[in-house]
C-alpha cells in the first residue's frame, strides 16, 4: 500500500526535518523577526503616547529579545516625534501622520482612534484573537507549524519521487535526492522569493490575497517547469523554461510606496538592514532544510515503501 | 493469450491504482501545507506566524 507508506514516512520525516528546520530558524531567522517586531512595538508606543494614553500595556507587550540598538533607535524615534508633532488636535495629528505614512494609511488612520493604530501593523489582525505568548509558547507553536509544514513537503516530495521511480523515469538515489531537495528549494523559496522576497513584520506589501495567488502560481509553475526540464523529452524541455518564466511575465504584486513607512529614517535604515539579513538567513535555513529533506526522502523511498508494489509492476510488466 | 491478457489488465490496474495512491498522498501534503501557510483564521495565522515568515509564505 503505497499511500500508507508515503503518509507514514512523511509523518516521520516531517517530524525530524521539521525540528531541524526549527533549530536553524531559531539560530538565524526568528531573532530577526523579533527585532523587526520590536520596531512595530516602538511605533505603537509612540502613537499611544501622542494620543495621551497610558503606555504601560503596550510597553509590557514589547518582546524580551529587544536589543540595545533597537532600544536606542526607539528612544530616538519617540524623542524626535515628541519634538516635532502637534499634541493638541487629534484630527490634525492623524492627518499629519497620514501625510508621512502615505495614501494607504489615510483611511485607517483617520477612521480609527490613535490608540488602535498599532493594530494595523501588529502581527495580529484582530487584537482580541488568540496568539501564543512570546517566549516558550510561541516557540512551541512555531516548532509545531514547522513540523506540519515539513510533513506536507515530505508527503508531496515522496509522492512525486515514488511516481517517477514507479514509472521508470529515474531511480532516486540519495545523490539524486539532494537534487530533488535543491529543486524543492528553487520552486518553494527561490522562484517565489525573487518576485516576493521573504517579508519581515512591518514591511509594506500588496494585498494578501493577490500575493498568495501570485505565490501559488510561481510555486506550481516553477515545480512543473523543473519537472519538465528534468524528465520531459529534449524537444519539450524549452517548455520548462517558459513555465519558470511565466509568473514573472505576469509580475508579482507590489505596493507603490517604499518598503517601510516608519517616520524615522534611522528606523527605516535598521529595518532595511534587518530585511537584507532576513533574506540571507531564511535562504540558508530553507536550503539546508530542503537538501536534508530531499536526501532523507530518497533514502526512505529506497528502504521500504515501494518494495511490494514495485516488484508487482516488474513481475507483471 | 488469456494469460497475457490478464497480465496486461493487472498491470494497468496496478499502475492506475499506484497513480491514485501517490496523487492522494500528494493531495494530503498540499492540504497540510495550505492549512499551515494559508489558513486565514487569526488564531491559525498567529500560531504559524513565524513559520510563514521563515518559509517566505506571503504573510499579513
Amino acid at each position: 500500500m503505497i499511500f500508507r507508506s508515503i503518509i507514514t514516512n512523511a509523518l516521520l520525516l516531517g517530524l525530524v526535518t521539521g525540528i531541524f528546520l526549527s533549530i536553524t530558524q531559531q539560530i538565524g531567522v526568528t531573532p530577526i523577526i523579533f527585532a523587526a517586531e520590536s520596531f512595530e512595538q516602538s511605533e505603537a508606543e509612540t502613537d499611544t503616547s501622542e494620543a495621551d494614553v497610558p503606555t504601560t500595556t503596550v510597553v509590557a507587550e514589547a518582546p524580551a529579545q529587544e536589543t540595545v540598538s533597537v532600544e536606542q533607535s526607539a528612544h530616538d524615534h519617540s524623542t524626535h516625534d515628541h519634538a516635532s508633532h502637534d499634541h493638541g488636535d487629534s484630527h490634525h495629528d492623524a492627518t499629519d501622520q497620514a501625510a508621512v505614512a502615505g495614501p494607504a494609511e489615510v483611511q485607517s488612520t483617520v477612521v480609527q482612534e490613535q490608540v488602535d493604530h498599532h493594530d494595523d501593523h501588529g502581527h495580529s489582525h484582530d487584537a482580541d484573537a488568540w496568539a501564543p505568548e512570546d517566549g516558550a509558547e510561541r516557540t512551541f507553536y512555531t516548532y509545531v507549524s514547522n513540523v506540519l509544514a515539513a510533513i506536507g513537503f515530505a508527503a508531496v516530495l515522496l509522492a512525486l519521487m515514488a511516481q517517477v521511480q514507479l514509472q521508470g523515469l529515474a531511480q532516486v538515489s540519495i545523490g539524486r535526492g539532494l537534487l530533488w531537495g535543491g529543486a524543492g528549494f528553487i520552486a518553494l523559496f527561490l522562484v517565489p522569493g525573487i518576485g516576493l522576497p521573504p517579508e519581515i513584520p512591518g514591511i509594506e506589501a500588496a494585498v494578501i490575497g493577490s500575493r498568495q495567488n501570485w505565490w501559488l502560481l510561481a510555486v506550481v509553475s516553477a515545480a512543473a517547469g523543473l519537472g519538465v526540464i528534468a524528465f520531459a523529452p529534449k524537444f519539450y524541455k524549452a517548455g520548462g523554461a517558459v513555465l519558470l518564466a511565466l509568473p514573472f511575465l505576469i509580475g508579482a504584486p507590489h505596493p507603490a510606496g517604499p518598503a517601510f513607512i516608519h517616520p524615522d529614517p534611522k528606523v527605516v535604515e535598521s529595518l532595511t538592514n534587518l530585511h537584507e539579513q532576513f533574506i540571507i538567513a531564511s535562504g540558508i535555513s530553507n536550503l539546508l532544510f530542503w537538501l536534508l529533506l530531499g536526501a532523507a526522502c530518497a533514502w526512505v523511498l529506497n528502504r521500504w515503501p515501494l518494495t511490494n508494489s514495485e516488484s508487482d509492476v516488474v513481475r507483471n510488466g | 493469450m488469456s494469460i497475457a491478457q490478464s497480465t496486461s489488465v493487472q498491470t494497468s490496474v496496478s499502475q492506475s491504482s499506484t497513480l491514485l495512491q501517490t496523487m492522494s498522498a500528494m493531495a494530503f501534503g498540499v492540504v497540510v501545507l495550505l492549512a499551515v501557510g494559508f489558513a486565514p483564521m487569526d488564531a491559525a495565522h498567529n500560531a504559524a506566524h513565524d513559520t510563514r515568515h521563515s518559509l517566505a509564505f506571503p504573510c499579513h
